[in-house]
């Protein structure tokens, strides 16, 4: 099972791109998403960079986070237009009011919610962890045991969730009924099969420390990247082109 | 103990069935309905059964029925969909075209609690079941889920399971060794009294020794009345134990037979990339040249005839029978 | 090669001794197969062996262990994983990196391999164990078989002197085993030595040289493998599994057919009856 950070090989000029590029492309993006209050900027944002997701090869999972995301959005568009009471009223009967404030306020925070999840994914979706883990700690001089922490904590979420998934199976082969409806029930449902996680969650863990251990862990040090990766025009230009949207997104 | 001493054999399920309304246990039979009218309907029906995960095809028309009271083996190498298998039989999965049939339920309409209650399903790792601090409670949560029964019962049907077992039922499971741990797993399985038991490779990464133990288990679930499916890679284990084996390659049964007449099919054998057991290996090679130690499975059988041509103080007459005993 | 001395173990929390008074010499291009019940010590002797004992894991120790003249209470963890490439249990757990390549270059990396050398190591590592077209290739989407090769690939690829394995078929089906145990011995013939612990007596009975069978904290019995076959009932005993050729030349000899040897393969079997009967 993939997560929406699971690397997809490719040869796009994404691929290509030095790692620190993609991340620091993709923060300007997400910042610039978050402070813009302009709703057709933000929304040409979303279809760029599923235009782009599309050439690097990555617009299925792109879509599937997409709609995952929209489930949730609703939610939150359904709040903010019920909870926002200023502006001209569209609908109105009794408390319950939709103005034309609220509508548009909660359509801009479903946009950048979408909008700042996608630039960190698809930059994840075209490099590889190891690559910019090395980077980190050789350009940026990052402390390589907090690097692979992380990496290893990223790499883990679809071994986990396939732990996961196959517990509630076992779970569910017993009797134990996740198709009952009731949301309360159901998590009460899962608590117990916390314990079977947690448990083989420790052993990994012991068993990924002996295992880096045994192949010189302690040793590494910020020079021993064997790959190289320099930073080449395509680079510049996408930071150049990432910064101008930022500056972009806040004057409008 | 008494609720299996019950089901003496597959060939009285008719009158255990009525036998068990009445006991004490409510559990026990509760398929009965399937399972009236016994031996023309099978426990099991796959019915032309296509299955694929995402792009590639696993299942390609898989048909086979499998009567009450068969110890049935699921061989091929791996990724050829014999786990695959199981988890539809379970109503895990929902087949893509075809049918499937468990004691009476079409899983792609039940629910899966529902099919749990007719049916086990062993995975190779017993951590993934295990989620109570003592045996004890563990087998009790197969129950409460199912809600089998009175908490009376349930109690009195826990402490059967571990007398039977011979578990000790306030170990910390996560204490136990992963032989025990499976047994633990099976515990809560049969508590509720399964009709179908679905094993994925029970023994995969035992030592002999609690292999073979495991497998005592559910030879005695499968002489008490229970259907049982293994996935299982050890050949001799499926020689020694098995009633009938079913040999899946490329998404369809390659070979369905018993035991020994699918091991005697080596060139078939080969295309599922699986090497028969030793001894039957050994006898087919010596045929060629001396064809009366052909098909022999066992060692003893095969020591009688070696003994025999060579006219050595042969101990075996000539009309002698050998029953193979599990693990020799 | 691995000199252990009348080693005792006993873990910081474990009530009872893992390993006692335990004995085991491996000379260099050996292939030592390990074999015993579960809870027998078998991981916890390669845990002494590889120095995850005590630079890992603690306890009450006895005796000592020489690797390559080095006593491993003195040596470094990393230099002596130089000496011995450990291939852990749980595959999943050893794999760092998403790509093959990537995982081959963790340890080369660390161990800091100039940077001109580690192309050739790479290819020949992966060469050496049959899998240079998976390169490139996600670790996610190997098969158990493959990821145990990626695993054993990266250990070669530092080139270490022993190569040392805890139940690698564990997970495999038999036709993936025995294709890593062909491996195990191609390694072996070009010089590394092997030590291998594992359950399916079939296996080491066919590919290593020598067994040594572990019960209850104790090497029980030490040996090649005819001598300890010749020994097959104490096997039994202890509850191990023996092949059932051997329990078919046993058979034979009872009825007085043979020589009284006893084979463990099915071309040996093949052969001596051949040769009994003609």
């Amino acid at each position: 099972m993939d997560s929406v950070f699971s690397y997809i090989p490719g040869e796009s000029f994404l691929h290509r791109m030095h790692p620190l590029t993609k991340l620091v492309a993709a923060f300007a993006v997400c910042v610039g998403a978050a402070v813009c209050g302009n709703h057709a900027y933000v929304l040409a944002l979303i279809v760029a960079q599923l235009i782009v997701a599309a050439i690097c090869g990555c617009f299925k999972p792109c879509a599937k986070l997409v709609t995952a995301l929209g489930s949730l959005a609703l939610i939150v568009l359904v709040l903010q237009v019920l909870c926002v009471r200023t502006g001209t009223p569209l609908v109105q009967a009794g408390w319950f009011m939709i103005t034309d404030e609220g509508l548009l306020s909660g359509v801009l925070v479903v946009l950048k919610v979408v909008c700042m999840v996608l630039p960190l994914s698809i930059a994840f979706m075209t490099t590889q962890i190891n690559d910019l883990t090395n980077e980190l700690v050789g350009k940026w001089h990052l402390p390589y045991k907090y690097a692979f922490t992380v990496t290893t904590a990223i790499r883990f979420i679809p071994v986990f969730m396939d732990e996961m998934s196959a517990i509630m199976e076992a779970q569910k082969a017993r009797g134990v009924r996740f198709d009952t409806g009731n949301v309360v029930k159901r998590i009460a449902l899962m608590v117990p099969l916390c314990v079977p996680l947690l448990i083989s969650s420790v052993k990994r863990t012991d068993a990924i420390a002996v295992a880096a251990e045994l192949r010189g862990f302690n040793l590494r040090t910020r020079t021993s990247a064997w790959k190289k990766h320099a930073f080449a025009l395509a680079d510049f230009i996408m930071i150049v082109a990432c910064f101008a949207l930022f500056v972009v997104a806040i004057i409008l | 103990m008494s609720l299996f001493e019950k089901k003496a054999a597959p060939a009285v399920r008719t009158q255990v069935a009525e036998e068990s309304v009445e006991s004490s246990c409510s559990l026990a039979g509760v398929c009965a309905p399937s399972i009236e009218g016994a031996d023309q309907k099978p426990v099991i029906e796959f019915s032309d059964v296509h299955f694929g995960y995402a792009e590639a095809e696993v299942l390609r028309g898989i048909s086979f029925r499998i009567q009450p009271g068969e110890f049935v083996a699921v061989l091929g190498p791996n990724g050829t969909g014999k786990s695959t298998i199981l988890r539809l039989a379970d109503g895990l999965l929902a087949p893509a075209s075809g049918h499937v049939r468990v004691c009476g339920l079409d899983t792609a309409e039940a629910k899966v609690s529902d099919i749990a209650r007719h049916v086990g399903f062993l995975f190779q790792n017993p951590d993934r079941q295990i989620c109570q601090n003592t045996v004890y409670d563990e087998v009790l949560f197969g129950l409460r889920a199912l809600q089998c029964g009175t908490a009376e019962q349930q109690k009195a049907r826990a402490d059967e399971v571990l007398e039977l077992l011979h578990l000790d039922g306030d170990a910390d499971p996560f204490n136990l060794s992963r032989g025990q741990r499976q047994a633990v797993a099976l515990a809560g399985l049969i508590a509720v009294d399964p009709c179908v038991l679905l094993l994925d490779e029970p023994t995969t990464g035992f030592d002999y020794s609690e292999c073979m133990e495991m497998m005592t288990h559910i030879k005695r679930m499968n002489e008490a009345g229970a259907t049982v499916v293994m996935v299982c890679h050890d050949m001799e284990v499926v020689l020694d134990f098995a009633s009938r084996a079913i040999v899946l390659a490329e998404g369809r049964v390659l070979l369905d037979g018993t035991p020994r007449d699918v091991f005697s099919e080596r060139d078939t054998l080969q295309r599922a990339s699986l090497i028969p057991p030793q001894i039957c290996e050994l006898s087919t090679q010596l045929a060629k040249d001396y064809p009366q130690l052909g098909g022999k499975f066992c060692a003893d059988e095969l020591a009688s005839a070696i003994a025999t041509l060579a006219g050595g103080e042969a101990v075996a007459s000539s009309g002698e029978t050998f029953e193979c005993k599990a693990g020799e | 090669m691995i000199k252990v001395n009348n080693l005792s173990f006993t873990y910081e929390h474990g009530s009872a001794p893992a390993l006692k008074d335990v004995t085991l010499h491996v000379k260099k291009g050996d292939f030592l197969g390990i074999i015993g019940e579960s809870g027998a010590g078998k991981t916890t002797l390669t845990s002494a062996i590889n120095g995850l004992i005590p630079h890992h894991y603690h306890g009450d120790y006895f005796g000592s262990v020489e690797v390559d003249g080095v006593d491993t209470f003195d040596a470094q963890l990393s230099d002596l994983s130089l000496v011995i490439g450990t291939v852990s249990q749980d595959i999943d757990s050893q794999m760092v990196a998403a790509v093959v390549e990537d995982e081959l270059l963790f340890g080369l990396e660390n161990f800091g391999v100039p940077h001109d050398q580690i192309e050739g190591r790479m290819l020949q590592a992966l060469e050496a164990v049959g899998i240079p077209d998976l390169r490139n290739r996600r670790i996610a989407t190997l098969s158990g078989g493959q990821k145990q090769k990626v695993a054993i690939a990266a250990i070669l690829a530092l080139r270490p002197d022993v190569i040392l394995l805890d139940e690698p078929t564990g997970e495999l089906d038999p036709v993936s085993s025995r294709q890593i145990f062909d491996v195990l011995r191609e390694l072996n013939q070009h010089g590394v030595t092997v030590v291998v612990v594992e359950q399916k007596v079939m296996l080491l009975c066919e590919y290593a040289a020598r067994i040594a069978v572990m019960d209850k904290g104790r090497i029980v019995l030490e040996g090649t493998v005819a001598d300890v076959l010749r020994r097959y009932k104490d096997m039994e005993r202890i509850g191990i599994n023996c092949p059932r050729v051997a329990t078919l030349c046993d058979r034979m000899t009872e009825r007085g057919v043979g020589d009284g040897r006893v084979v463990a393969t099915v071309a040996d079997a093949c052969s001596y009856v051949k040769e009994v009967l003609s």
